[in-house]
């Protein structure tokens, strides 16, 4: 990683950046009790289990040790982050994905930047956003050795909605059993505004079990904006394309059908947005039993209801998410 | 001014051997504006006489004259001020080219009763506090004072007839408060005969943004002096030099989305000889970067639109919501507002197209800025859902160009399910090893070094969160096109599909491969995609000649523009970093019947 990048307030902010890697190294040893990390990071420090804890400090310097140039790698970009921000469209820079561009070696950096040592001499206003990159990053590289820090930021329910989402997203990407078993879990004791945003991220957790929660969700919410994002989350868990380049297809058609079927009861319930996103997320799963489930959605609709399910089904046989 | 004397004693000479002319002894109103839009006003004959009512056939215009002929206005670094100088700001007609922005209205010479005065008003109570009337004073050019309800118009002005000039201070922003028409009436009072009176309806001019098939007149560019922008803007004037429109301008902020913070666009009243009296308008974007400043909370760029480019025939506008939700800012950009190119179907014409943005009703741009732009009603607005974009803004997906169709224009659209084909056909053909975009990187902003983008296609198509956002694009897409099939008419052979693949970022998508269709389009021949660092099969990079073989079926010839660096990996293309003021159209607005 070249130190230079000739962004503007780079050299400025290296400094103290270096000193937090520092500072980061000698927290890894010490108690619990002595820890100065800002609040984020002491409040997933809190929140974590003692072994857990003492896992991922052990994992840190274990890390440092073997190689120190992923941290200074990951520092560069934290640092390079608030003017990449300034940069970007949106006004935000894509940190998650440079972050996972490192590789695997990134995710000990970024754990450390989480939990125990939370990026120095970066804007107040940038913190948030920089701080869910990171966890967008950790999720992206799929490792479950993130999930403690991820789940412990999960089971605050102080967090604001968009670091909500962004963290059940990571603990979704992670998707094993552990993970699973979280998001459904949170999901269960979620109202609202912070179900809305645990759907949010849920999706992108292919495992049969946190998909019937959603579609549970779906089907029982009377609340249209949960309905949507609800419906986004189906059509992530069963997105067609996305199965295609995963390793394990043992849930796949269980997880696209449980999807397709709440999606088309959605879709005769609902109008307007909530309708839209169900039609397009049917389409993003293209289940093989899509036109049945709305053959049968038909049988004793209402003329308007019927009339629109044909238009769904007219949509779904020339689905534009299927080669042409 | 000459020229104005002499058609005034003319009129004089009608008057005195006019017979019909208080014969009766009554007091006599008649006020005429440019009526039947011939850019002149007419006494002296019943040319301008059909003037109460206002069609596409009838009825004078008159333009907000928010300009500033003589740059006289001091910038101001306040959000809240920066818009207020204009030349309509005071009572004061600045010079010459300042009187020009003024229609003109007269009040047709006649003999009054001895005791007879006149007064001229606004008769329609929401336009009083934004119209302002003068009265001529003398032969120059700029001769006029601010004329009142109070001002008095002697009899002797009244049989020899007085000219008059209107201006509107604002544009209509809600229509709830102003639509826009005027109607000016003129009051001749006699105690002795009696009292009558005349009306002219009229018309503010509309504000409209500039369709992509009209001409490129001025492209621009911001300068923010890193190596990927100048890379930009050099291939960038090499593609206008060859399509012949001069070398992009510049503009010299830090913020580099030149599309984003300001949208060109104009306003015209008739003009004489059949020509339009243009005032070009630009608006700021309704950006809200930094609300807790209670000076200064707008996007910062956006004040060029009053700094640097007001002018003479230039104008400023800005209309922004600081209590808008800060989540949903990046559609206020003007990425997210496009021009569709004219059209007519079922009987219905936008001869001016239509504005083209992206809103739900639960993820929309400012709605004071939205109510403005609708309340032109000349370019009626099409929504379509871009809340699945992390940017947000229609220009990331689609696009329009020039095509020899009956049409006249063809669609572009982003097409991920070509591009996943596309890769898989090179998977099947022996090219699954072949990388693409070689030689760059996601994170340094100069080199490719340590954190290379390069992948092979066999690496892409197994990329789950590539695959992923692309399927959820592709349908995306297809919703937002089957909006505008059903408001255009649109037919499949009038789309070209343009393929790139998206990721996810933030929970929505963006661009993974550079963004084809958001580049520029900059005459009828020249269109300026992304470069877009495809992979090499057979010789050639198949995603370059994805667009370059359907542009060149209509006659268009694709440039590629180099904006990895500096543009693609923050989130936008060279047509995000960029923005262009057009030719202004041919047809007049006052004909649409809107």
């Amino acid at each position: 990683m070249k130190t230079n990048m000739r962004l503007g307030s780079v050299h400025k902010l290296f400094i103290p950046t270096m000193a937090a890697v520092a500072c980061g190294a000698a927290l890894a040893g010490a108690p619990r009790s002595a820890l100065a990390a800002p609040p984020n990071a002491q409040s997933i420090a809190l929140r974590m289990p003692a072994q857990s804890f003492a896992d991922l400090q052990r994992d840190v310097s274990l890390a440092r040790a073997a190689d120190p140039r992923p941290f200074a790698m990951v520092n560069d970009i934290v640092t390079l982050a608030p003017d990449a921000n300034a940069r970007a469209r949106a006004r935000r820079a894509p940190i998650a994905l440079y972050l996972a561009k490192l590789g695997p070696s990134a995710l000990m950096p970024v754990l450390e930047k989480l939990a125990l040592d939370a990026p120095r001499g970066v804007p107040a206003e940038e913190a948030p956003t920089l701080r869910r990159d990171l966890i967008e990053a950790v999720g992206l590289l799929h490792d479950a050795r993130g999930l403690p820090v991820l789940s412990a930021i999960l089971d605050d329910d102080t967090e604001d909605e968009e670091t909500t989402r962004t963290v059940t997203e990571a603990i979704a990407r992670i998707g094993n059993d552990d993970a699973a078993t979280k998001l459904v879990t949170s999901l269960a004791g979620a109202r609202d505004a912070r179900a809305r945003a645990i759907l949010a991220g849920i999706g992108e957790c292919r495992r049969l079990r946190v998909t019937e929660a959603a579609a549970d969700r779906l089907r029982t919410t009377t609340d249209d904006a949960t309905a949507r994002v609800a419906a986004r989350a189906l059509g992530r868990a069963g997105n067609a394309w996305a199965w295609k380049a995963l390793p394990d297809h043992s849930e796949e058609a269980r997880i696209r059908e449980t999807a397709a079927r709440a999606l088309v009861g959605s879709f005769v319930l609902r109008n307007g947005e909530a309708r839209t996103a169900a039609s397009n997320a049917l389409m993003v799963v293209d289940a093989p039993e899509t036109p049945a489930l709305i053959a049968a959605a038909k049988k004793g609709a209402a003329p308007e209801t019927a009339k629109a399910l044909d238009t769904l089904a007219a949509r779904f046989a020339r689905n534009p998410a299927r080669t042409r | 001014m000459a020229r104005v004397f002499s058609s005034t004693l003319l009129v004089i000479a009608l008057v005195a051997c006019s017979s019909d002319q208080g014969a009766t002894g009554k007091p006599i109103a008649d006020l005429r504006a440019d009526s039947n839009r011939d850019g002149e006003v007419h006494v002296d004959d019943d040319s301008d006489m059909n003037k109460t009512e206002w069609t596409e056939k009838t009825g004078a215009i008159f333009l907000a004259n928010i300009d500033d002929d003589n740059k006289r206005c001091k910038s101001s670094s306040s959000d809240l001020t920066i818009a207020l100088c204009n030349d309509a700001q005071d009572a004061v007609i600045n010079g010459d080219d300042d009187a020009h922005d003024l229609a003109r209205l007269k009040t047709r010479p006649a003999s009054q009763p001895e005791d007879a005065t006149g007064h001229v008003v606004i008769a329609t109570e929401d336009a009083k506090a934004l119209v302002r009337l003068f009265k001529r004073t003398g032969p120059g050019e700029a001769d006029f004072a601010e004329l009142t309800d109070a001002t008095v118009i002697t009899r002797a002005e009244l049989e020899s007839g007085v000219e008059l000039a209107i201006e509107a201070k604002d544009i209509v922003r809600d229509p709830s408060r102003w639509d826009g028409y005027v109607d000016v009436q003129l009051v001749v009072h006699s105690p002795s005969h009696g009292d009558a009176k005349d009306t002219v309806r009229m018309r503010v001019a509309p504000v409209m943004t500039y369709h992509h098939l009209l001409p490129a007149e001025t492209v621009w560019v911001a300068d923010t002096k890193t190596d990927g922008n100048l890379r930009m803007r050099k291939e960038l004037q090499a593609s206008c030099r060859s399509a012949g429109v001069s070398s992009p301008e510049r503009i010299e902020v830090t913020d580099q989305w030149a599309q984003d913070f300001f949208e060109p666009a104009f306003m015209s009243m008739p003009g004489t000889g059949g020509t339009q009296h243009v005032m070009r308008v630009n608006y700021r974007s309704a950006n809200v970067f930094e609300p807790k400043r209670t000076e200064t909370p707008l996007r910062p760029a956006g004040q060029i639109v009053f700094a640097m480019m007001r002018g003479k025939d230039v104008a400023g506008v800005q209309q922004f919501d600081l209590s808008h939700n800060a989540e949903m800012d990046s559609l206020n950009s003007f990425g997210n507002l496009e021009t569709i190119p004219p059209y007519e179907k079922d009987g219905i014409s936008y001869p001016f197209g239509r504005v083209l943005r992206g809103a739900t009703r639960s993820w929309f741009p400012d709605r004071a800025f939205a109510r403005m732009v609708n309340a032109q009603l000349q370019q009626p607005a099409i929504e379509i859902d871009t809340s699945w974009l992390f940017v947000g803004h229609v220009d990331e997906t689609l696009s329009f160009v020039k095509a020899p169709t009956p049409r006249g224009w063809m669609l572009l659209m982003n097409d991920a399910t070509l591009a996943k084909k596309m890769l898989e056909d090179a998977v099947a053909a022996g090219a699954g090893d072949t990388p693409m975009f070689v030689g760059k990187s996601w994170v340094d902003f100069d080199t490719s070094e340590e954190t290379p983008a390069q992948a092979t296609i066999s690496e892409v198509l197994a990329d789950r969160q590539v695959m992923q956002a692309s399927a959820e694009a592709a349908v995306e897409v297809d919703a937002q096109v089957a909006i505008l099939k059903q408001e255009i008419g649109l037919q499949d052979d009038e789309i070209l599909r343009l393929p790139f693949l998206h990721t996810v970022y933030g929970g929505k998508s963006i661009a993974y491969q550079p963004g084809t269709v958001n580049g520029i389009y900059l005459s009828d021949t020249r269109f300026a995609a992304p470069e877009p660092h495809g992979p090499i099969v057979g010789g050639k990079d198949i995603f370059r000649d994805a667009v370059s073989e359907p542009l060149a079926k209509i006659g268009i010839t694709a440039d590629f523009v180099e904006d990895w660096d500096a543009y693609h990996r923050v989130l936008g293309e060279v047509h995000c970093g960029s923005n262009t003021t057009r030719k202004i159209p041919a047809a007049r607005w006052w004909e649409s019947g809107r």
